[in-house]
């Protein structure tokens, strides 16, 4: 009887433990993160004198993150976040496999457009994305005034967030496409899927019966291979102050206003913490900490998914 | 020379793509904004602001107790704010953008004067400070450019060559290899900012016991740090290589020539110096543009980061509104990842020996 694997298993239950910390975020933060929990002075936990600091604090027994300019709870924000952080990140994943998915497999079943798309994969993956991507995301960004730290719903706010999805999701399809292309082309060419084309299927047929069914592990294994570079280029942007959702004006000194997130959304906190990073290091310290954690789990489980559920029984020689 | 040929055309379209989102800006117009953020003092609320003003404001947000949101009609907007900054219950008045429209005609007409303005030399200006003059970018090019190839150019050969290494090592020393092989995993999840980051906290944690400077995280006057941005962009190139090559290695080490030439008592060192290196070869070559492209985002980022006034620092700073010069500065960026494309496609053809069927 074969046996799953025990790093399988481990892998699978990181994956679920990750899912349900995203989806119970909201539930599960110690503390609150809402204008009544706004913190203006706090006893000094690094001082044994009875003094009163301004927050941001730095990790103590109470925050063990530390709190943002706010007063807010860093872990508290960072998993009221998750949700929205991985959310944003599968949902341009998603887009880019619905438009790259069909076009490789119809360029690969039908022999067409190879050309193209070969040249447009070039493109947009031998230079680096940030060249093609910054530009008008920040142009955008500060024609569209978001830096001035608009509420989620305000229409400025909504057209730049399904701007910023739009120029993710195109900068990536192509060499997704061109990939599935590939691959399509070379199943397309077994003997079985010729002789379907020789007995009058359809390059739909074809593609449904015979190239699909053979690439559904490969485009699993491209799907969380791209769900991580979606996150490490959204963390690019993050670093160069751009990022999707919204937030609020908060006065940090006096009339100096600067704008936050509401959600605990990862990469604007990372945004925050990169231009504070020498007085504060534990914004930007423990935002990166939950996404290098997540990657990780995301590269393991898909690497233990590469190599199979079963353990592999050893040849016995007699 | 077919390779090369379709190299310049992409690399061209690139260019005019590049060109094309980086003057996005001039396509957009701001309606006149209708909208104004009020920042009340304690004790003041947007329900007595607006019966104070009843006739005059709507609004918008009942939820934002502290920064509300008020629309205002166009043409009443400059006085409204000196009238409602009297009141005593107001500390602030934010003008709210207006909604942003798109014309083809006038990104056009921008596009047409960006040309022109090339043609004439004008590459665009920086500034680097509200008071002063625009710089041309043609006066801080030189040393932009500089800057930048300072560390790039040693981090990707330090990368090319210890990610080339590092592998022989790994096959010729088991142990050494099993701990690479988990190094190499493990890196992979790690993002170039957070490199960056890391090393500036530990420069900062270090400096704690000397009295002395121990590493320089972001530049200072013409002292532009170096340790930080080569570790930066020699760390990702280097581990795509290493697992490039691992793999090919490995791939190499499993042929039967390999089993043959071990089988008659060539030692392990010298198979693997002699036989398997050459092939693999054209996967270093295949994979050496895609870690030029990555060395080239990390430089952007470490430059970001660390504040050096490179081609990627002057291009994402704030300080310098580097808006006019966008549009070069990537436009450079991408020519030198092409050109290190084509170089790496003419190395190709003449270090690698092509095989084809023949029909007799």
């Amino acid at each position: 009887m074969r046996k799953f694997r025990k790093p399988y298993i481990f892998a699978w239950a990181l994956m679920i433990v990750m899912i349900a910390v995203a989806v119970a975020g909201s539930w599960l933060k110690p503390h609150g993160i809402t204008h009544a929990d706004m913190i203006n002075l706090y006893p000094n936990p690094h001082s044994d004198k009875h003094e009163l600091v301004n927050p941001p604090l730095a990790p103590n027994a109470q925050f063990i993150f530390g709190t943002d300019a706010r007063g807010y709870d860093m872990l508290s924000l960072l998993l009221n976040g998750m949700k929205y952080t991985l959310g944003f990140a599968l949902i341009i994943t998603i887009l880019r496999f619905a438009l790259a998915l069909p076009l490789g497999l119809w360029s690969g079943a039908a022999g067409r457009g190879k050309p193209a798309l070969s040249g447009l994969h070039w493109i947009s993956s031998s230079l680096p994305p940030i060249l093609f991507v910054y530009p008008p995301l920040f142009l955008l960004y500060h024609a569209f005034s978001v830096h001035l730290g608009l509420q989620v719903t305000h229409p400025n706010q909504m057209m730049f967030n399904g701007i910023f999805i739009s120029v993710m999701v195109l900068i990536g399809m192509f060499p997704l496409a061109h990939q599935f292309g590939e691959r399509a082309r070379f199943y397309n060419d077994k003997l079985y899927a010729s002789a379907s084309s020789m007995l009058g299927a359809k390059t739909g047929w074809r593609v449904r019966k015979h190239i699909l069914p053979n690439m559904r592990e490969e485009v699993a294994f491209a799907f969380l291979t791209d769900y991580v570079q979606v996150l490490f280029l959204m963390g690019q942007l993050a670093v160069l102050g751009i990022f999707i959702g919204g937030g609020e004006l908060v006065e940090v000194d006096l009339a100096e206003f600067v704008p936050y997130t509401t959600t605990g959304e990862w990469f604007s906190m990372i945004a925050d913490g990169i231009k504070n990073i020498r007085f504060r290091p534990w914004i930007v310290m423990s935002a990166g900490a939950f996404i290098i954690v997540s990657i990780m789990i995301l590269q393991y489980f898909l690497s233990q998914l590469k190599k199979g559920p079963y353990t592999i029984p050893k040849e016995t020689t007699r | 020379m077919k390779k090369v040929t379709y190299y310049l055309l992409t690399g061209i379209i690139s260019i005019i793509v590049i060109f094309l989102l980086s003057n996005i800006q001039k396509g957009i117009s701001t309606q006149p904004p209708t909208r104004m953020e009020v920042v009340l003092r304690p004790g003041t609320t947007l329900e007595f602001l607006q019966e104070h003003y009843k006739n005059e404001i709507v609004v918008e947000d009942w939820e934002r107790k502290h920064i509300n949101t008020i629309n205002v009609p166009p043409q009443r907007m400059n006085n409204f704010i000196s009238t409602i900054l009297k009141f005593g219950g107001v500390r602030e008045v934010h003008m709210m953008p207006g909604m942003p429209s798109f014309s083809w005609e006038k990104y056009g007409n921008g596009l047409i004067d960006q040309v022109k303005q090339y043609a004439n030399g004008d590459f665009g200006s920086i500034w680097t400070s509200p008071t002063k003059d625009p710089t041309s970018l043609t006066k801080v090019l030189g040393p932009m450019i500089s800057r930048s190839f300072s560390y790039l150019l040693p981090a990707l050969i330090a990368a090319f060559v210890l990610g080339f290494t590092l592998p022989i090592l790994a096959v010729l020393f088991k142990r050494l290899g099993t701990f690479m092989d988990a190094l190499h995993a493990s890196l992979t999840a790690l993002p170039d900012f957070f490199v960056v980051v890391l090393l500036q906290l530990f420069a900062v944690f270090i400096s704690q016991f000397s009295t002395t400077r121990v590493l320089l995280i972001m530049q200072l006057g013409d002292e532009v740090p170096f340790v930080i941005p080569f570790i930066t962009i020699t760390l990702l190139p280097c581990i795509l290589v290493y697992g490039t090559i691992r793999h090919a290695i490995n791939r190499e080490m499993a042929q039967p020539y390999i089993s043959t030439a071990l089988s008659k008592g060539l030692s392990r060192p010298k198979t693997v110096i002699t036989h398997v290196l050459r092939n693999v070869m054209e996967d270093l070559l295949t994979i050496a543009p895609r870690a030029v492209t990555i060395a080239v985002s990390s430089m952007i980022m470490v430059e970001a980061i660390s504040t050096i006034y490179g081609l990627g620092g002057y291009l994402t700073n704030k300080r310098f509104d580097a808006s006019s010069t966008m549009a070069f500065i990537c436009s450079f960026l991408a020519v030198f990842t092409i050109a290190m494309h084509i170089l790496f496609a003419l190395l190709r053809k003449l270090l690698v020996v092509q095989t084809k069927e023949v029909s007799l």
